[in-house]
């Protein structure tokens, strides 16, 4: 019994010394180890933060997760998760209490179902609380990526050119002049590896996209939609359609299509705001799906461009 | 349900608080196979109607197996093995015949691909051969009425049990029936071995969730096509990584199933023995999964004759088991080519005499340490890419993608790589430290390692994922 009782002890005050270290250390750029922990980050970000603080949400995929926070319109967050649906934002919304005046509805893979793990493991009844009250636990402050933050930071003032690069791949806030020189650079040179991959990757995607959707599961897809969007249309939030440009040929594909019309079906353009198609030759893909960093960032652009004219217009109504 | 989630703790508090009333204290067995049986259709319900069904053959045959006529005792072991493996055949093995023996278009192929794979199968399955094989061999002893008793309602109760008490039914360690119903009786709270339970428990789901969990995450790009841009760097470090990770993983789970056993006063069989410190991979199959490996050695191996019909016996029965061990693992024939894999090697082991060989040298234990990890974790590639031609494209990638440019997020990966497999390189070091001064030395200061290790649970947990040897 002895080992048990100094081993809870030493866990204890280890927790303890750390929480203080963690108040001391200064804030410093989140590195995510994965896919996982980059949409845990995010969705914790949110939910411990200030949710109340933003008035527009986006939620999406992975797609729309490559979005350049830092440009924006200020008082946005992304709700957007790699390898997952529209439906975990939304269901973290509804579990915060949360109703922005306006969510953003990503299109693209609408066909795709939602995970009841993911808000499932946000919400862990053990570990919510917990969470919530110790921000030692929250997957930012791992003690790996509070040691990543700190050589990042070492980094920084050693090579900032190389340092720049990782804050760019990251999502993190570039510098102004980096951020313009970015949008404006071509797309970055590709390796033979990487040029074979992606061209595999884009000829399965355009297959994926020849073909309709599962119908069965679009349509279920597009109920679970409806019940959201009436929860939170009827709380007052406004709901906004857009599509993240993707290869030029799927942007024309039967799916997207199909769920274009079966959306405008469902969500009448007289009751929904739907924003302008982009052109997807104008952006360049890494996959045929994924916008490279380049293109997110002129993406991102484009789209706050959009949404402070709809901002504008509301106004004027 | 998993080990890593709010339910099984609330099961287990929930059975523990039950099971140890004195009041239900003649209720033990029930609330056991009640709460097991809870924890096995949590996911899927209807699966339960043939785990059920296969408990019943398994207590059925076994009774007649002690208690009919002496000339029909063969008779009903063979048909409750043989309806055991056609069980499993029909449900694990039905899609695998399905692709290789009919074309894709044809009912017969789509009806058996469809079949689902129940979970645990593999593991219940051998534990009802188990059972039976025990009692056919102690048919005329007294340990045959104490694995099957002469009131059925009894053997009803303690092979239930034994199948499905909840700590091993999904993923092992695969028990025998000789080391589980002899300890079916009644239990006391007093007993109860706290600290081998927090010992076990704190390593199992450190191993799991900070260890296992976080290497999933980088060895996620291990997946077909992503791997053909990995540099080859990239591609050995992931290698290893998925080797450190599942051990840790698969150690965890036995871990955790060991330590939660003890909470309801049963002792489960070790499964591993630092199975990375094996200097040939005949020690590896004593190190490595040990309830499987004695298993088929108990089962299969000495039964199909061992060593002792000859040399060419020998190697065939080396490889009959090794390849029908690789399939028991998964319905892909990449399996049966890594269980042949293994097979070989051990074949060649044994030819060459370094089967038990132990270098003199320690520079020559350190080479040996490091060839068996070696061929070992190229094996492991065919689980975690069960197709056979993209286990290959890696292999090929591997040595092709010899460019040693790698990106700042690769670093990231290859540093993630190293840091959470730093605790299994350790575990093993440990081991083969503990009876230096240091070693003794860091026993001393186990409580601190124990504190450090959920102190990491708590603060550094990987995203929680099912085990993988729930596929099996």
């Amino acid at each position: 019994m002895r080992l048990i009782v100094r081993s809870l002890l030493i866990a204890g005050l280890l927790l303890g010394g750390y929480s203080l270290l963690l108040h001391q250390l200064p804030a410093a750029l989140v590195i995510p180890q994965g896919i996982n922990q980059d949409n845990q980050i995010k969705m914790q970000q949110y939910v411990y933060g200030r949710p109340e603080a933003y008035s527009a949400v986006i939620v999406g995929s992975s797609l729309a997760a490559k979005l350049r926070s830092y440009a924006l319109p200020a008082h946005t967050y992304n709700l957007a998760f790699r390898g997952q649906s529209v439906f975990e934002g939304f269901e973290i919304l509804r579990r915060t209490g949360q109703v922005p005046k306006l969510i953003l509805v990503e299109v693209d893979v609408l066909d795709r179902a939602s995970d009841a793990s993911t808000a499932a493991t946000l919400f862990h009844p053990i570990m919510h609380p917990l969470r919530q009250a110790l921000p030692a636990l929250r997957e930012q402050n791992q003690p790996l990526n509070q040691l990543f933050g700190l050589g990042f930071r070492v980094l920084e003032r050693l090579k900032p050119a190389a340092a720049g690069r990782i804050r760019e791949k990251v999502g993190g806030a570039a510098l102004p002049s980096a951020t313009a020189a970015a949008a404006e650079a071509p797309e970055a040179p590709t390796t033979a590896q990487d040029a074979a991959l992606a061209l595999k990757m884009e000829q399965g995607m355009r297959q994926n996209f020849a073909q309709l959707p599962d119908t069965a599961m679009f349509r279920q897809n597009v109920q679970a939609l409806r019940t959201y969007i009436d929860y939170f249309s009827q709380r007052g939030s406004r709901v906004a359609f857009f599509e993240m440009p993707i290869s030029a040929v799927a942007c024309q594909s039967n799916k997207l299509n199909y769920m274009r019309q079966q959306l405008l079906t469902m969500f009448p353009r007289q009751r929904f705001t739907y924003l302008p198609q982009p052109d997807c030759q104008a952006y360049t893909t890494t996959d045929g799906m994924h916008l490279s960093d380049a293109s997110a960032l002129r993406y991102s652009h484009e789209l706050n461009r959009q949404l402070t004219l709809l901002h504008s217009l509301s106004y004027a109504q | 349900m998993l080990f890593n989630s709010f339910e099984f703790l609330v099961l287990v508090l929930v059975t523990l608080a039950l099971y140890y009333l004195p009041l239900l204290r003649r209720w033990q067995v029930p609330i056991l196979i009640g709460s097991s049986l809870f924890f096995y259709a949590w996911t899927n319900p209807w699966l339960l109607l043939l785990f059920l069904l296969s408990a019943f053959v398994n207590v059925a045959t076994s009774y007649q197996v002690v208690h009919a006529a002496p000339e029909r005792r063969f008779f009903y072991a063979a048909l409750g093995v043989v309806s055991n493996l056609g069980i499993l055949a029909f449900f694990k093995y039905s899609p695998l015949i399905g692709h290789s023996l009919f074309p894709d278009t044809s009912e017969a192929g789509r009806f058996l691909s469809q079949i689902p794979l129940p979970i645990g199968i593999s593991f219940y399955t051998f534990e009802g051969i188990s059972l039976l094989v025990d009692a056919y061999r102690e048919r005329d002893r007294h340990a045959a009425q104490e694995l099957v008793p002469k009131s059925i309602g009894q053997h009803v109760r303690n092979t239930t049990l034994f199948v499905a008490f909840f700590p091993h039914l999904i993923a092992g360690p695969i028990l025998k029936a000789h080391q589980f119903i002899p300890q079916i009786k009644p239990k006391y709270l007093t007993d109860i071995d706290w600290e081998a339970f927090f010992r076990a428990v704190v390593v199992g789901y450190f191993l799991k969730i900070v260890v296992a969990d976080n290497l999933k995450e980088q060895t996620f790009w291990i997946a077909y096509p992503y791997f053909e841009r990995q540099s080859s760097l990239m591609l050995i470090t992931m290698l290893f990584g998925y080797s450190m990770q599942i051990f840790a993983d698969f150690a965890g789970y036995s871990l955790i199933a060991i330590g939660v056993a003890h909470l309801f006063g049963y002792s489960l069989p070790d499964n591993f023995n630092f199975p990375y410190i094996s200097q040939s991979i005949t020690e590896f199959w004593r190190r490595w999964h040990i309830s499987l490996s004695s298993f088929l050695r108990e089962y299969l191996y000495i039964p199909l004759g061992g060593n002792r019909k000859g040399e060419t016996r020998t190697y065939l029965n080396l490889m009959v088991v090794m390849f029908l061990g690789g399939l028991w693992h998964g319905a892909a024939w990449s399996y049966a080519v890594w269980g042949s894999f293994h097979g070989i090697a051990l074949a060649v082991e044994r030819l060459s005499g370094q089967a038990n060989r132990v270098p003199r040298t320690v520079l020559g234990r350190v080479a040996a340490t490091l060839f068996t990890f070696g061929l070992v974790s190229l094996a492991w590639l065919l689980f975690r890419l069960p197709n056979f031609e993209q286990a290959l494209s890696y292999l090929y990638h591997m040595g092709s993608n010899r460019s040693f440019a790698i990106s700042g997020l690769e670093y990231l990966t290859i540093a993630c790589i190293l840091i959470y497999s730093l605790p299994v390189v350790l575990y093993h070091v440990w081991y083969l430290a503990q009876e230096s001064a240091v070693g003794f030395g860091l026993q001393r200061l186990s409580y601190a390692w124990y504190g450090l290790m959920l102190f990491l649970t708590l603060t550094n947990a990987g995203p929680a994922g099912s085990f993988i040897y729930f596929q099996f």
